[in-house]
């Protein structure tokens, strides 16, 4: 119940009626009671009926905690967020707010623990995002919702809308305390130097009273985030950093204020104010650099449009992206981002598909092309039928893969947030010793030299080392198409030792193209070739492809496809055959199947019931930056394996071309998997790369598995890292980048631990006053951040 | 600046900062009050609406200031005698009773508005012809007559007030009080949202009562101080004397 009047609540036992527009109304206080009185009786009733303000929020704070959250237990608002992962488990993705340090993470995490409903938590310091996996049937999200509330990190969906809205929000929030602690530090450090250059008493007193005044917006408004904090800590018995700062802001301000008001002592009013704004200096700068670098991640969905023009009997409508269904046909002008995958139906155009594969040129798009759902039509209009919204799309698998990355903490991000939250309590412990010296030795200073090792030693740095590096390089390498969608796959990439090509296919584009003609029979070459096409007209086998630039001149009937052997059909009512020797000759009664021209590539048999007319050699297109990227490895001391299904001798012809020196043609997964193990026994730690189709067994023992994007199907995709463009040489990259991540993450450890180590004897001996302690510690963050932060750009 | 008034300077600071931190209990109900009364007043004339929240201010103010001169009168005899002490010890006490009035822990002054709820029923009934405030001598008036309402903050400044113990100084510490109420009340005219909703939040009330709880204690420990080392005239239970002390 909240006051009528003011909006306030309304005490239990006592109460304050006023009728007001023919209600009685319960006020809080005589004071609500009689201004209500006099307003009524001014003829002014109509203000109640008229105001919107007061009333309408004591209503919201009526609304129970718990109520609050019910909403997000409602099918329709959780399809935003929330992935049914199987029968009993949902996971949810939620933005946390108020996450400060590595023990607020462990916090969370612990607390949630305890709740029936939940199966595991993660909780992301980088991105202050939380991936919660529960049991809907134990717990409704509502309750475990509710408790995050109340051990006080305000749950939102993790939507882009709500991300925004946050990133803006704190952002604000932290600008206006630190413009308030920077001026509250200005005007009481210029009234410091007069009381310091020999002000009188009386003016001494005067002034103080003025730093108080000036000085009190920096503790309550400015500081609020520490004491928070600590608060929030302490009730959790957890020691977060936020639990010495807020000690000693408030140590300091009461002691000046009695100070102040005794007109004795010492007071801090400058070293209050320093310290706030230093401290919440650094805070803003590291959020700033830690919100630019999520702009990576957060800005896929918003590539989406909102809106696509549905083709309905060639009558356009506009119609909001979400009630598209696969199988209706949209309409993507130039300049437009195309709504959905999809397959172009009619019109040429170009892509840029940069910001999913890293490719930068435009991609041309002619009819029977996929398109994808993000992307930017560049030149003309394009039909396409639509084959995958929303969820479905590759985008959205991308992102998925991003967050799940994300949100897998590598095991030494883990360790070091266990030694940052040991390394707290370890400086406490010293602290104590530290206060209880100074406490004997130089009373009067032995808070602030407390306050001192405190702050100095915060572990911030060490908690922000791994996570920050991680995800810049995340970042830049999915910027060039190679998307980490696993973590620990970055610290992996620099224990590689072998590198085994699972596939041909890897190396090759899939599209395959005449290379050679050899006639066995009187037909003419066009012919043979124009009957081929005809034949193939409507394969979907990769070989089919080659034969298109003669299509158009036979048409086929009675076509027939025999899996892993060839197609037959009728051409002019002939019958005809084309694949493998075995199979095209079986038509023709009493012959032999010849032998193919060569060993080394790929042939194929046209025959007719006359017998075998015509080979045709196909090959496949070596993928640009193959051979540099063998190169490359094989020059970092890799070893480089090429294991292949294929039986051929394009197998070893592929691999001479690339200087692959061990190979293998005709592996069948089993001995795959075989050679893998083998490898892995003798010591070898296995970069396994393949297209993702039947070979997940292999891929997933690799110890780290990279596939194909454009061949696999990113939805299901189980391997550790995927591969957006074709350009090999971006594996290469990804590999020196994450070397260069290694030597960052290790600079960073470093630079913490020493800068802690060296600063808790200073500090302990008295040597460094708050507010440089503040300085310093807001400098290791920031240190850490901004070293990890070259890794968003470049490679080398 | 004069001796007296530096003398009062703290005096003047505690009733400032009183009056500051206690008007987060008003924020609703004086808000009410301006919005009521400026109804009348379309949104659009800034001006005026400032004009008169301004001239309800000033006599508001006023008000207060003629309460603190009156109770001055009323302690001037009393000081320096053995009541100067207790005086003190009534403002802590009554400071205290705020801090926990305002923090919503304890509502003991509720007991002082009845009281002054007595009073209010002789003045409210002159304010009646004065709504809708429509010119600011209208405004005026009604915020002398409306500085009457059944306030415990009021009265709590008023006992501080009194502790004084002379006209001119009690009037000018009500004066700072009043001042001190202006910030938030100034800003809550002009409609200034994000304040508002940032000083009814709970956690802000239960710091500023816990302030206004810290000068209660001081008060009573300045005064047992005072009455320790000081058996002589000592009218001002004021910090300046204490720091003479160091030297």
């Amino acid at each position: 119940m909240s006051c009528y009047h003011c909006g306030l609540p309304v005490p239990a036992r006592e109460s304050y009626p006023v009728t007001i527009n023919g209600r009685e109304e319960l006020m809080c206080c005589i004071g609500c009671q009689a201004v209500a009185t006099a307003i009524v009786e001014g003829g002014l009733e109509s203000f109640y009926r008229f105001r919107t303000e007061i009333n309408s929020r004591p209503d919201e704070e009526q609304v129970s905690a718990l109520e609050r959250w019910r909403v997000y237990d409602l099918p329709e608002v959780q399809s935003e967020f929330v992935l049914e992962l199987d029968e009993q488990r949902s996971q949810a993705s939620l933005l946390l707010e108020n996450i400060t340090c590595a023990a607020c993470s462990w916090l969370i995490e612990k607390h949630l623990h305890s709740q029936p409903g939940v199966r595991s938590v993660t909780v992301n310091m980088a991105t202050h995002r939380c991936t919660l996996v529960w049991d809907a049937e134990q717990q409704p999200l509502s309750e475990i919702l509710s408790e995050l509330a109340t051990i006080g990190f305000m749950p939102h969906p993790a939507t882009d809308k709500h991300q925004q809205d946050l990133l803006r929000h704190e952002s604000r929030m932290s600008l206006m305390r630190l413009g308030v602690a920077a001026f509250g530090m200005m005007q009481v450090g210029m009234l410091a130097v007069y009381i310091y250059t020999g002000a009188t008493d009386e003016w001494r007193d005067f002034f103080r009273w003025i730093s108080l005044v000036l000085v009190t917006p920096v503790v309550l408004f400015s500081s609020w985030p520490f004491f928070r904090g600590a608060w929030i800590g302490l009730r959790h018995n957890n020691l977060t950093m936020d639990v010495p700062v807020a000690l000693g802001i408030g140590l300091a301000y009461i002691a000046s204020i009695w100070a102040t008001v005794s007109g004795g002592g010492e007071v801090y009013f400058e070293a209050i104010s320093t310290f706030a704004f230093f401290l919440l200096a650094g805070r803003y700068v590291e959020m700033r650099a830690r919100h630019r670098n999520r702009q990576g991640f957060g800005n896929l969905a918003q590539l989406m449009p909102l809106t696509a023009r549905r083709l309905d009997n060639d009558q356009q409508d506009l119609v909001p992206v979400k009630s598209l269904r696969p199988g209706e046909r949209v309409l993507v002008l130039a300049g437009e981002t195309f709504p959905c995958d999809g397959r172009v139906e009619s019109g040429h155009s170009a892509a840029m598909e940069a910001l999913l594969t890293g490719e930068s040129r435009p991609v041309v798009k002619t009819p029977g092309e996929t398109v994808i759902a993000g992307t930017l039509n560049t030149d003309s209009p394009l039909t396409v039928e639509v084959m995958a919204t929303g969820a479905d799309t590759r985008l959205s698998a991308i992102e998925r893969l991003v967050e799940q990355a994300t949100q897998e903490k590598p095991w030494q991000v883990a360790l070091a947030d266990k030694v940052a939250r040991y390394f707290v309590g370890a400086v406490l412990v010293v602290c104590m010793a530290v206060f209880a010296f100074w406490w004997w030795y130089q009373p009067e200073r032995a808070l602030w030299v407390a306050l001192s090792v405190l702050v100095v030693t915060c572990p911030c740095a060490l908690g922000l080392a791994m996570p920050t590096a991680l995800a810049a390089a995340s970042t830049n390498l999915r910027q060039r198409g190679f998307l980490v969608a696993k973590g620990h796959v970055l610290e992996t990439l620099t224990r590689i030792t072998r590198v085994i090509f699972d596939k041909t296919g890897t190396l090759t584009k899939g599209r395959f193209v005449l290379d050679e003609v050899q006639l066995c029979d009187s037909l003419s070459r066009d012919r043979a070739l124009s009957i081929g096409a005809a034949l193939e007209a409507n394969a979907n086998h990769p070989v089919a492809k080659a034969f298109e630039p003669w299509a158009g001149n036979h048409k086929a009937s009675d076509v027939r496809q025999f899996t892993a052997k060839g197609v037959e059909g009728r051409v002019d009512g002939k019958l005809y055959r084309l694949g493998n020797s075995d199979f095209a000759t079986e038509i023709t009664p009493g012959q032999t199947p010849p032998a193919a021209p060569d060993n080394t590539n790929l042939w194929l048999l046209l025959a007719g019931e006359g017998g075998p007319m015509a080979w045709f050699s196909v090959v496949d297109e070596v993928r640009p930056g193959a051979k540099s990227l063998v190169q490359h490895l094989t020059g970092d001391g890799l070893a480089v394996e090429l294991l292949s299904g294929d039986r051929s001798g394009a197998v070893a012809e592929l691999a001479n071309t690339l200087g692959i020196e061990h190979y293998r043609a005709g592996a069948t997964p089993e001995d795959k998997l075989a050679r893998l193990r083998e490898c892995q026994g003798a010591g070898d730690r296995v970069l396994m790369m393949g297209d993702g189709i039947n070979d997940v067994p292999v891929l997933s023992a690799a110890d780290v598995s990279v596939t194909v994007g454009s061949a696999s199907d990113l939805a299901q995709t189980k391997a550790d890292s995927v591969l957006l463009n074709d350009d090999l040489n971006t594996l290469a990259d990804a590999l020196r980048l994450a070397r260069r991540t290694r030597r960052v993450i290790a600079q960073n450890l470093g630079f913490s631990l020493c800068y802690n180590l060296l600063a808790l004897p200073l500090a302990a001996a008295g040597l460094i006053v708050p507010w440089v302690a503040a300085l310093g510690m807001a400098g290791s963050s920031l240190v850490v951040v901004l070293n990890a932060m070259r890794l968003s750009r470049g490679i080398g | 600046m004069s001796d007296a008034l530096l003398a009062l300077a703290p005096a003047l600071g505690v009733a400032f900062a009183l009056g500051f931190f206690s008007s987060v209990h008003c924020v609703g109900m004086c808000g009410g009050i301006m919005a009521a009364l400026t109804m009348a007043i379309p949104e659009q004339a800034k001006g005026r609406r400032g004009r008169l929240i301004f001239s309800y201010n000033v006599g508001r103010l006023l008000s207060y200031t003629v309460m603190g001169v009156l109770v001055g009168l009323l302690s001037a005899p009393l000081a320096g005698d053995a009541a100067g002490p207790w005086l003190r010890v009534l403002a802590g006490l009554l400071l205290i009773a705020m801090g926990l009035y305002l923090g919503d822990w304890w509502r003991g002054l509720t007991w002082l508005e009845r009281g002054g709820s007595y009073l209010w029923r002789y003045v409210q009934p002159l304010s009646k012809g004065l709504m809708p405030v429509k010119r600011a001598p209208q405004a005026l008036l009604l915020g002398g007559l409306w500085g009457w309402l059944p306030c415990g903050l009021v009265y709590t400044a008023l006992a501080y007030a009194l502790a004084q113990a002379q006209p001119l100084q009690s009037g000018a510490v009500m004066l700072a009080f009043g001042l001190g109420t202006l910030p938030t009340l100034l800003a809550m005219g002009f409609a200034a949202q994000t304040v508002m909703k940032l000083l009814r939040q709970r956690q802000v009330r239960w710091g500023f009562g816990f302030l206004i709880m810290l000068f209660g204690v001081w008060t009573l420990g300045m005064t047992a101080y005072h009455s320790l080392h000081h058996h002589s005239h000592d009218a001002h239970p004021s910090a300046h004397e204490a720091s003479h002390e160091h030297h």
